[in-house]
């Protein structure tokens, strides 16, 4: 990836934290901190893979840039616009911009209306094109995704998952948008269906010079796609950087296992193999210091106490452990 | 050859009808096989049937059309049934035939008004209450938890009365009565769908809380409505009549069934017949309705299909 080119979003400290109601009265017993001090950049028609387990928070982040949860704190730039600063009403003037596809194709589509009621909205929300306009606008946008036009007067469950995901994507690319967070959005499909949705959305990158943001739990998927990778646990980044020096060099233990788990057929592989136990504590009560100290197979005394600073590993290349000081 | 041109593209209007609706279609066509399934609801289908068929026909099929409005025959006064009058004669000689007949026109008239205008007014507000939470829907659920926590036929007596007592009013009385338990059944649909992503979806899309009330949150929540909705039209009609029976409903002459059995009551038990064939015609009616609405649960619930 170049250098040049001219950063699209900046998040920086994003914080998200859920209240916990409790009681006959739902008064607020505490809170869940799903994002913790989330930081990070994506430059224009790049797309970094957001990685980590589930219910580590990463689709929390993708929501909440999108304010479709509002975070807590933090800042997030959108092309020079501070996204949390501004009023619902101005938002919704800059939601044409970025949109979502998410990871289950079948509930994202609203089951009670025709595939072409459904690729039409965005136009009709924003009373952007009418008649036979709309229509040409439509069957394009369903030939842009690989769809025939005779798929205009089906319903969400008469398509495969894999036509259901392609309508989710002209829906999201209706509007020309400069940002896709992308949710998850093969895990859902076959492996074969999986691969022809990835070639549609790389096509598609280049062509609309689209900027992703893909979050996913698939190592082999997000290295296929990613310019540069971000590691989740437990609501914290853990490490970033360009994606072959973060599979080749990881530096964070926690990475380190990720990728030792990806299933390989590489029978002299040179990588350390960790295996870690357990499972990935309650975001409800998070180990104080490194939250990956319950689980690290190199865990130190300080880990257990002082939460870990960023340290520069290579160029572009961080990541958040003690033993890299 | 106009007439031929014509022909052929009504044919093809026809045809692109079919292939945009094709869903729709199939989807009725799933309704009435389900429905011919279950005998109880064909009976509910075949009695509303012929309750329009009477409604839409009355002039013709009434024998004495002018009865059910101001013609008088007082020589004719409280005959039992028998040929000529087949469910004997009222106070004022009227056919009580005619005025049945006449008043399912009316009957069905009101169920359908109270019905649709409790529709109107619940439906939307139940999907605005799920889909915005907060204080909106605290304040809408509190309203409607108002009217429930009335006497529903004691708060329509008093709006009625309020009003002043006539026909229209008790329709009104009826309707303010009634919506709250649409707002109820649609607000919970609201709450589970709000959750879902194609409504999440439409929130990043920028969709209008209007649109996505109309056409997300409501098209997806109408099948209770829809059982609902039938189910009430009987009850609508027997409560209209209940009001019309104390007075705060319809005036005489108006041949309303609650009001005939309100005066027929006074000539019992000799004059039987008076009050009886339009209580008979009530219950019929709300019988109808009750069983059409029963099949039409078991068909749209999802969780009862195949």
């Amino acid at each position: 990836m170049s250098h040049n080119l001219p950063t699209l979003l900046q998040v920086n400290n994003l914080v998200k934290d859920f209240p916990i109601r409790e009681g006959v009265f739902r008064r607020v017993a505490g809170s869940l901190r799903a994002v913790d001090r989330v930081t990070f950049s994506i430059d224009e028609g790049e797309t970094l893979g957001l990685v980590g387990e589930s219910g580590c928070g990463k689709t929390t982040v993708g929501r909440a840039i999108l304010r479709l949860v509002e975070p807590t704190a933090g800042l997030v730039i959108f092309s020079g616009d501070d996204l949390l600063s501004l009023s619902p009403r101005e938002m919704d003037e800059r939601r044409t911009n970025m949109q979502v596809v998410m990871q289950d194709p079948i509930s994202s589509l609203d089951p009670r209306m025709s595939i072409k009621d459904i690729v039409a909205e965005p136009f009709v929300a924003h009373g952007r094109l009418k008649g036979q306009a709309l229509r040409d606008r439509v069957a394009a946008l369903l030939e842009m995704v690989g769809m025939a036009p005779q798929h205009l007067w089906r319903y969400p469950h008469e398509l495969s998952g894999g036509q259901r995901q392609r309508i989710n994507i002209a829906r999201a690319i209706a509007l020309s948008p400069r940002f896709l967070v992308l949710d998850e959005p093969t895990s859902a499909l076959d492996v074969s269906v999986q691969a022809q949705i990835l070639n549609l959305l790389a096509d598609l990158q280049r062509d609309m010079k689209l900027t992703y943001l893909f979050i996913s739990h698939d190592l082999s998927v997000i290295k296929h796609v990613s310019h540069r990778i971000a590691i989740m646990y437990l609501g914290r980044v853990v490490e970033i950087g360009p994606v072959d020096e973060v599979y080749d060099n990881p530096a964070h233990p926690y990475t380190q296992t990720l990728l030792a788990a990806i299933p390989a057929i590489d029978l002299d592989r040179k990588r350390k193999r960790f295996l870690i136990s357990g499972e990935m504590p309650s975001a409800l009560t998070p180990p104080p210091g490194c939250h990956f100290h319950t689980r690290c197979p190199l865990v130190q005394e300080t880990c257990r106490r002082v939460e870990p600073a960023k340290a520069t590993i290579g160029k572009e290349h961080s990541a958040s452990c003690h033993l890299l000081r | 050859m106009r007439l031929i041109e014509v022909l052929i593209r009504r044919r093809s209007s026809l045809n692109s009808f079919r292939d945009t609706h094709a869903h729709q279609l199939r989807e009725l066509r799933f309704i009435l096989h389900q429905l011919r399934r279950s005998p109880l609801s064909l009976a509910g289908i075949g009695i509303i049937l012929t309750l329009v068929c009477l409604a839409v026909f009355a002039p013709y099929i009434a024998p004495y059309p002018g009865d059910a409005f101001y013609d008088m025959h007082p020589d004719k006064k409280l005959l039992a049934p028998q040929k000529g009058h087949w469910l004997g004669t009222d106070d004022f000689g009227r056919d009580m035939l005619s005025r049945i007949v006449f008043g399912t026109r009316l009957s069905l008239m009101i169920g359908i008004y109270v019905t649709g205008l409790a529709v109107m007014v619940g439906v939307p507000l139940g999907a605005i209450a799920g889909l915005s939470g907060g204080r909106l829907d605290e304040v809408i659920m509190r309203v409607t938890d108002i009217f429930l926590s009335f006497p529903p036929l004691v708060l329509a007596m008093a709006i009625s009365a309020a009003l002043g007592p006539n026909l229209i009013n008790a329709i009104i009385a009826i309707s303010v009565t009634w919506w709250p338990w649409y707002t109820r059944i649609v607000r919970g649909q609201t709450l589970s769908l709000r959750e879902q992503p194609f409504i999440e979806v439409a929130r990043a899309l920028a969709v209008s809380k209007r649109r996505i009330v109309f056409r997300h949150l409501i098209p997806n929540s109408l099948a209770p409505v829809t059982v609902q909705a039938s189910l009430d039209v009987g009850y609508a009609i027997l409560w209209t009549a209940a009001l019309s029976f104390v007075g705060l409903g319809a005036k005489p002459p108006v041949a309303e069934w609650g009001l005939m059995i309100a005066i027929g009551r006074r000539y019992l038990p000799d004059s039987w017949w008076y009050a009886t064939s339009p209580g008979l015609a009530i219950m019929i009616t709300v019988l109808g309705f009750n069983l059409l609405g029963d099949g039409l649960r078991d068909v749209l619930d999802p969780r009862l299909r195949r």
